[in-house]
């Protein structure tokens, strides 16, 4: 490790260390005291509550996005998002709804229409089709536990879990369809 | 009704050994648990954390996990990727979730933490809450140090030079936990270690390890060192942290329910709180010179005049490897110093605010035999000590807290500018101040006293030749002051227009203008009209 110096720009120019993060803490701290900045701010926040470095902190807590967005109506939240974000992104919208579960049913209505069980099984069902088991992955991990597709043991989900394990059985070597296959088991489970 | 109030559910006092918190299991509960259970056995720590996760935010329904995975998720937090990037790594290839284990384990711990404290019957069943505490509470005693559970040998052994922490390896930990449920047996019976660190209850059961596990935290709290504040930062801050809060909620669910103060004698009141879980867990530091030796643990690795007097405790990592950096881990933030030092002095102030947490609990007139500690004297060490820091960063950082939440800051804030003023007089008088119960008596006797601690000449340059010399001791002595006003103001705002407040704000002023020639000395009085202001 470099000794540090007092002049950080001159004594350490390389491009990373330069980038080097400060604690969480400190910058959730910081970005409180501009919490009146408008959508300006909304646009930030939001990148910096999903940005991996701080998704991945122990400070960084759907309790604290909550409370920060509070400010915001359900729809500026999730137009902002959608500005950032592709529509099939299924990976981040995962992220943003463990960040902020309250608006999970909200940004499931934006994505899938119209809002019924049968729309989000099409869409496992295209998923599957494509064979984008990545996205299918992330996707079971957005829609669970909402009011339309509910933890548990269900006709739906032992669907899902049959389709999934025949795909696994056809021999296709992909990690995410075992993973997947876990994830309905243990979501079977919850009572 | 608070988390120490609600009793709707408990097994209360009772001959069958079970705790007084105690909560019976329903069918439903008992399938949860086992479900966590079997998930634990299997070591799939990304579904045990999964299954948690994703239930966390259900407004109605809170699932409450079992003692077990409670000590489970404690031990996962420590298995931070810094030391051990390889078993993580391995226990969890594709990472689905994208974040650390103990990271996720955290936020786990701090959302359970956080709903047992503010036990909001409006969002969450009754039963749930309390079955959630009596959970936590099973998982905090069996963490916490226990009196005599063992005929073990005396925890330490002092040699001339060093505090020795004695390592005989007596066999504790796996077998001495009772399992409080007929239907449900506890997966510690099977599972010793989480991704080969052992459980953090029997890890810390070894003698001298749960002190040992303090000091290593706060020895490692302000290093410049990255793997050991690390293992600081990542790990033992937080997890002390928890463990801490779980002992403050554990000690009132005992002061308003176990103790059944009301229908006993003061003197017995006192005798029972000597086995309430504060009190066993300080007296695990030592029983008989206790105020020093607490004192001297609190502000380890801090830069005071007397620090270490020659003699340094021994710390160890609590477990293997915590202070190397695996190969493949890349630091990317950068702590500064004075972020470390918040922190670090925050957390010794929570220490020190659960020694006043049993303290205010003595009756007056009583004084506590186990551990054996009063008031004043705690006051007083703590006073001295902070007189006698030199670093005037770790100085404000330790009265930065809020000095109306913790009540013992303006005290300690009273008692430092006191020794300060010793200090400067040369004197070894009684302390004869006591601002703060003249606070309760009136606010221009208050008010008095800062005019006269004012002009005593403490503020103002008072080594002619080299006036640098005494401008620590004004810089703590103004910290001091302030704290005092801020907690004059908070608690009597009314007196503020008062003759007598403005005389003190004369009187302030005139020391300004004595310093006007010492330009890094701060000017009180806008400090003072900020104060008030905000």
């Amino acid at each position: 490790l470099e000794a540090p110096s007092p002049k950080p720009l001159t004594a350490n120019r390389r491009y990373d260390s330069l980038c080097a993060i400060s604690p969480v803490e400190s910058m959730m701290r910081a970005f409180k005291t501009y919490s009146d900045c408008g959508t300006f701010f909304l646009k930030s926040l939001i990148c910096f509550i999903l940005d991996r470095k701080i998704w991945e902190s122990m400070e960084c807590d759907a309790h604290w996005c909550h409370n920060i967005l509070a400010e915001f109506t359900t729809q500026q939240v999730l137009d902002e998002y959608l500005m950032l974000v592709e529509r099939r992104d299924y990976f981040m919208h995962y992220r943003f709804v463990r960040s902020f579960p309250h608006l999970q049913l909200a940004l499931i209505r934006q994505l899938i229409n119209p809002l019924k069980t049968q729309a989000i099984m099409e869409e496992f069902e295209r998923l599957m089709e494509e064979k984008s088991y990545q996205p299918l992955l992330y996707f079971t991990l957005l829609v669970y536990g909402s009011r339309l597709m509910p933890f548990g043991n269900s006709s739906t989900t032992l669907y899902l879990k049959e389709c999934t394990e025949d795909l696994c059985n056809e021999s296709t070597n992909a990690v995410e369809l075992s993973l997947l296959r876990g994830i309905l088991g243990l979501f079977l489970k919850i009572t | 009704m608070g988390y120490a109030d609600s009793v709707e559910f408990i097994k209360g006092n009772n001959s069958v050994g079970l705790a007084h918190y105690h909560v019976e299991l329903t069918e439903a509960q008992l399938g949860t648990f086992e479900t966590l259970n079997s998930i634990c056995l299997l070591d799939n720590f990304d579904h045990l954390l999964l299954f948690l996760e994703c239930q966390l935010y259900d407004g109605l329904n809170l699932t409450v996990p079992p003692f077990d995975i409670f000590l489970v998720l404690l031990t996962l937090a420590t298995v931070s990727d810094h030391y051990k990037d390889h078993s993580t790594r391995s226990n969890d290839p594709y990472n689905a979730s994208r974040a650390p284990l103990n990271k996720r384990a955290l936020k786990i711990l701090f959302f359970y933490l956080e709903r047992l404290k503010e036990f909001d019957t409006g969002k969450y069943g009754r039963y749930e809450l309390e079955l959630l505490r009596c959970q936590l509470f099973l998982a905090s005693d069996s963490l916490s140090p226990q009196r005599k559970r063992f005929d073990r040998p005396r925890k330490l052994r002092k040699t001339v030079a060093n505090t020795v922490y004695s390592c005989e390896v007596v066999d504790v930990g796996e077998n001495d936990f009772k399992e409080p449920y007929k239907s449900y047996i506890s997966c510690l019976g099977q599972k010793s270690t989480v991704l080969g660190n052992r459980i953090i209850n029997s890890q810390l059961s070894y003698p001298g390890e749960f002190i040992n596990m303090i000091l290593w935290t706060l020895c490692n709290s302000m290093q410049d060192h990255p793997a050991l504040y690390l293992a600081s930062h990542d790990v033992w801050m937080p997890l002390l942290g928890i463990i801490l809060d779980l002992l403050e909620l554990r000690q009132d669910y005992f002061v308003s329910q176990e103790s059944q103060a009301k229908n006993m004698r003061k003197a017995e009141y006192v005798q029972k709180l000597s086995q309430s879980p504060v009190a066993v867990f300080l007296e695990s530091i030592d029983s008989l010179q206790f105020t020093d030796l607490f004192c001297e643990y609190i502000f380890s690795k801090c830069d005071y005049l007397s620090a270490n007097n020659g003699r340094e405790a021994l710390v160890h990592p609590v477990y293997h490897g915590e202070a190397t950096l695996s190969n493949t881990f890349h630091l990317r933030i950068k702590y500064t110093k004075s972020y470390k030092i918040q922190k670090s002095i925050a957390l010794r102030r929570k220490l020190i605010g659960i020694a006043f947490k049993l303290l205010s609990e003595v009756p007056s007139g009583h004084r506590l035999v186990y551990p054996r500690m009063e008031a004043d004297d705690m006051i007083n060490r703590i006073s001295v000590i902070l007189s006698e820091f030199n670093n005037l960063e770790q100085f404000r950082a330790f009265f930065s807290g809020n000095p109306t939440s913790s009540y013992f800051l303006p005290l300690l804030a009273e008692g430092t500018l006191l020794q300060l003023c010793h200090t400067y007089k040369n004197t070894s008088d009684p302390l004869s101040w006591v601002i703060i119960s003249d606070l309760l008596s009136g606010a221009d006797a208050f008010l008095d006293k800062c005019i006269s601690i004012l002009e005593t000449g403490l503020f103002i340059p008072w080594d002619n030749e080299t006036p640098q010399d005494s401008i620590l001791d004004i810089c703590k002595a103004d910290t001091c002051l302030l704290v005092l006003i801020k907690t004059f103001v908070r608690l009597s705002g009314v007196a503020l227009g008062s003759a007598k407040f403005e005389a003190m704000l004369s009187a302030v002023k005139k020391v300004d203008a004595a310093r006007s020639r010492q330009a890094c000395l701060p000017r009180l009085h806008p400090l003072i009209i900020k104060l008030i202001h905000s």
